[in-house]
């Protein structure tokens, strides 16, 4: 009985012993992590201190720049509209000839988008220099910004409140084949249905602008241009 | 939205272009501007160019400029005088100062087309001509081309078609020059022609049975012209205005919509009698 008790006896202890060399351990353990922690935060710290003014610098560098190229651009926009109007006043004088007017037209297509609806407002125009020069400034600017020419040209199109001349109409149907506006097919088609119809003048009329009424020679020049463009719009 | 460096390319571009722009000014070739007197909203017109002179000088010349100012107050005073009393249409003649065609290559079929959406019939243009000796003018002439704006838009489909009517005053070379305003007021050429663009577009316009007087009007007037030995493109003329006197049969025949005398009255072969 007694050698039981002893042998239970030492047992606990060499259990007692184990636990404390395990809480020893991990205690140890802990205090490695903690020290190791203590290291990282003054790196942390340093590299916030580092970084804060050069981000601080970064973001006012920012939008520093963002500010001066809008103002520039402002600027640019301004000075292209200044010399925009100075050709479009050339364009518009009754001195102007072909050859001149084309040449002005395509200097304001060098403008870009920004030229697209003056070339527009020019294919309105009376007699034969000026809209045929806006037809070559309007090629031009399409060789280098289609998207943006075939969207104006087609609204040009889908305007029904009497807008534009039936002249104009004309123009527009020609440059959407000569740019390739595919968007432009299913429009033209339906205005080639309007077309068709028995009182087709009578439709049309009320669509374009009343100055200058179409008759049927112009709808026949319509209907042909339509098809013209369809053609060249198949793909 | 255009970036910063497109459009710092854009305006260099746009620079440029306004510098070419200017310096086509200093050149200023071309002549042919547009006519600030012309009409829209369903006017026929006819374009009376102003004429030039073929020497330095000859604008001086007190006869010459009396020609010039007589033929254009002759032109649009008698602008009715050139419509049918029975089948009057709007009509205008359009003093256009400052346009001087070049000749045929003026009339390109994108211009000529547009001229055609105007409703211009005739287009007229010329030169003036004189002999200087001395001081003294003689021997004054002119050189007047007429554009039947809707017969040369024809021209581009068939190519013998006779757009351009080249017609020289005095047509004999011993008439006087102190004549030569007489002969040019007497002229047939201008109601012919006019005649010709009048009845073309009435035809286009479905206006069969007004188009039909014209045409035949016109080649009653062409007839005397062919007789007396006209020149090819007179007589190339005669026989567009033939066809088109067919074309207006066969179309009306074919218009649904039409019910005049053109239907059952006319010789087809020989519309005009």
């Amino acid at each position: 009985m007694t050698d039981l008790v002893n042998d239970l006896e030492s047992r606990v202890k060499d259990n007692e012993a184990r636990l404390t060399q395990i809480r020893l351990d991990a205690l140890a353990a802990d205090m490695k992590q903690v020290k190791s922690s203590r290291k990282i935060l003054p790196r942390i710290k340093d590299i916030a201190a580092i970084l804060t003014p050069l981000i601080l610098a970064a973001i006012s560098l920012y939008v520093t720049h963002a500010i001066t190229g809008a103002m520039e651009r402002e600027r640019l926009q301004l000075d292209h509209l200044t010399a925009m109007r100075d050709l479009m006043v050339k364009l518009g004088s009754t001195d102007t000839g072909p050859a001149e007017a084309e040449a002005t037209a395509v200097s304001l297509a060098a403008f870009g988008p920004t030229a697209i609806v003056p070339l527009i407002h020019e294919l309105q125009a009376e007699g034969s220099v000026r809209p045929l020069a806006a037809e070559e400034g309007l090629r031009t600017v399409a060789f280098r910004y289609p998207e943006s020419t075939c969207e104006l040209l087609i609204k040009v199109m889908e305007n029904r409140s009497g807008l534009f001349y039936w002249q104009a109409h004309r123009s527009a149907i020609m440059l959407l084949g000569d740019i390739g506006c595919t968007d432009a097919a299913p429009l033209l088609g339906g205005l080639k249905r309007v077309l068709e119809t028995p009182d087709a003048l009578e439709r049309y009329a009320r669509m374009v602008r009343e100055e200058r009424p179409p008759n049927h020679k112009a709808l026949n020049k319509i209907r042909a241009e339509i098809d013209r463009t369809s053609k060249k719009l198949k793909p | 939205m255009l970036g910063r460096r497109e459009a710092s390319w854009m305006a260099v571009g746009a620079t440029v272009a306004v510098i070419f722009s200017l310096l086509s000014v200093q050149l200023g070739e071309t002549q042919t501007i547009d006519c600030v007197e012309s009409l829209s909203g369903g006017i026929y017109q006819i374009y009376l160019d102003e004429l030039d002179y073929t020497k330095e000088g000859l604008q001086n010349d007190p006869q010459l400029q009396n020609l010039m100012q007589r033929l254009y107050f002759k032109l649009r005073t008698n602008a009715k005088g050139l419509t049918l009393s029975s089948t009057p249409v709007p009509l205008a003649v359009a003093l256009c100062k400052g346009r001087k065609p070049k000749g045929e290559v003026s009339f390109n079929k994108r211009m000529v087309e547009s001229l055609d959406d105007s409703d211009v019939i005739l287009e007229l243009w010329g030169l003036l001509d004189a002999k200087q000796l001395d001081g003294q003018v003689s021997n004054r002439n002119a050189s007047i081309c007429f554009v039947l704006i809707p017969v040369l838009l024809d021209e581009y489909l068939n190519p013998l078609q006779p757009g351009l009517q080249f017609v020289t005053y005095p047509k004999a070379p011993d008439i006087a020059s102190g004549e030569l305003i007489n002969l040019l007021e007497q002229s047939l050429e201008l109601e012919t022609f006019a005649a010709i663009g009048i009845g073309v577009n009435l035809l286009k316009n479905k206006k069969y049975d007004e188009a039909m007087k014209y045409i035949c009007k016109a080649r009653i007037l062409l007839q005397p012209m062919v007789a007396s030995g006209g020149n090819e493109s007179r007589k190339a003329l005669k026989d567009y205005v033939e066809e088109t006197a067919r074309q207006i049969i066969v179309k009306a025949r074919g218009d649904a919509n039409y019910a005049g005398a053109l239907i059952e009255l006319v010789d087809p072969v020989n519309p005009c009698p």
